[in-house]
């Protein structure tokens, strides 16, 4: 996946919010890539893996994840610094992948997604003979 | 960056935290933290920094206006970090504090008087310029966040939960502590005189 790549989802990225009445915030989210997957880290604090919804359809990795209020409703704020609402962000993926070897994990508020190549995209050693 | 210029952008209420006699300034910071917010190290700063203006640069090919009035946010994320809500009820002031994918054993959580101090080291393996690595924006480094606590709360008990990515601090509220109020005696003679007395004051 090229920067490129990434930068074309941000362009075409949708506004949900605005048909929904929603703030959703993006998480910060690290990406790395191997030879044979790519790796998204993404902090999602509140939520649990129940609440949270990856799918990946034509080259569109979109990550949701509902976070649960970090004080319960109706309290006495002292001080408060950001909202708690879903999560969302998607990606465009540009190299093949394997969308049945998505993995998922969901701990302490960090999600984890490995995302496998597909067998043609994946980094193959070619083998040198000598002569 | 200081409190006070985030302070538009965080969502604070000032109404709220100035309601009650005893509370107070929830901004000081920690006079040991460097760089300024919550990352403790400069060098941490310094690094988010850079992947925020990274981020930004993208977003700026892109889409300028709206990167430009994200910038605030994004550096407020950096400054603030990590996010605090307080509330309080009769009983207890509830801290809630978002640090995702940490390890409890890497939350230190000091009381010294009357100053709440969390501490935390977040770490991960990957190295910003590693062959691989396309893109970094997660917070990472040791950050420190202090919140003064009111006469009442109970040091002795506070109870910390992590669970979800949060910290949970419930620091209990002694009966009886609370802020008192004295009542203010008129002195006999003064009353319905003051802007007088005043005048012939600065008069003199």
């Amino acid at each position: 996946m090229s920067e490129a790549a990434i930068q074309k989802n941000e362009n075409q990225a949708p506004a949900p919010e605005r048909m929904e009445q929603t703030t959703y915030f993006t998480p910060l989210v690290d990406i790395i890539e191997s030879g044979d997957a790519f790796i998204f880290n993404a902090d999602v604090p509140g939520a649990r893996p129940e609440d949270a919804d990856i799918s990946y359809d034509n080259g569109v990795l979109t990550l949701l994840a509902r976070a649960k209020p970090r004080q319960p409703q109706n309290v006495a704020y002292l001080w408060q610094e950001y909202e708690v609402g879903p999560f969302y962000r998607q990606f465009v993926i540009d190299t093949p992948v394997d969308p049945n070897g998505i993995r998922a994990e969901l701990r302490n508020g960090a999600l984890t997604l490995t995302v496998p190549k597909s067998e043609s995209a994946k980094t193959h050693k070619i083998q040198i003979k000598g002569a | 960056m200081t409190q006070t210029q985030t302070q538009p952008q965080t969502q604070n209420r000032p109404g709220a935290q100035a309601g009650g006699a005893g509370r107070t300034d929830l901004s000081k910071r920690d006079p040991d933290r460097g760089g300024g917010g919550g990352l403790a190290r400069p060098s941490d700063f310094r690094r988010q920094i850079d992947r925020t203006l990274d981020r930004l640069m993208r977003q700026v090919e892109r889409d300028p206006i709206r990167a430009l009035f994200s910038l605030p946010q994004q550096l407020d994320r950096i400054a603030n970090w990590p996010a605090i809500d307080i509330a309080e009820d009769d009983k207890a002031i509830a801290v809630r504090v978002d640090v995702p994918g940490m390890n409890p054993d890497d939350l230190d959580i000091e009381v010294s008087g009357n100053q709440l101090t969390i501490r935390g080291q977040r770490q991960d393996e990957w190295s910003d310029n590693q062959r691989g690595v396309r893109r970094r924006e997660r917070i990472i480094g040791s950050f420190a966040r202090t919140i003064p606590l009111p006469a009442e709360a109970d040091a002795q008990n506070i109870q910390a939960r992590y669970d979800r990515g949060t910290l949970t601090l419930t620091v209990p509220k002694v009966p009886g502590k609370g802020p008192r109020h004295v009542k203010v005696q008129a002195a006999q003679g003064t009353q319905g005189a003051q802007g007088t007395q005043g005048a012939q004051g600065t008069s003199r």
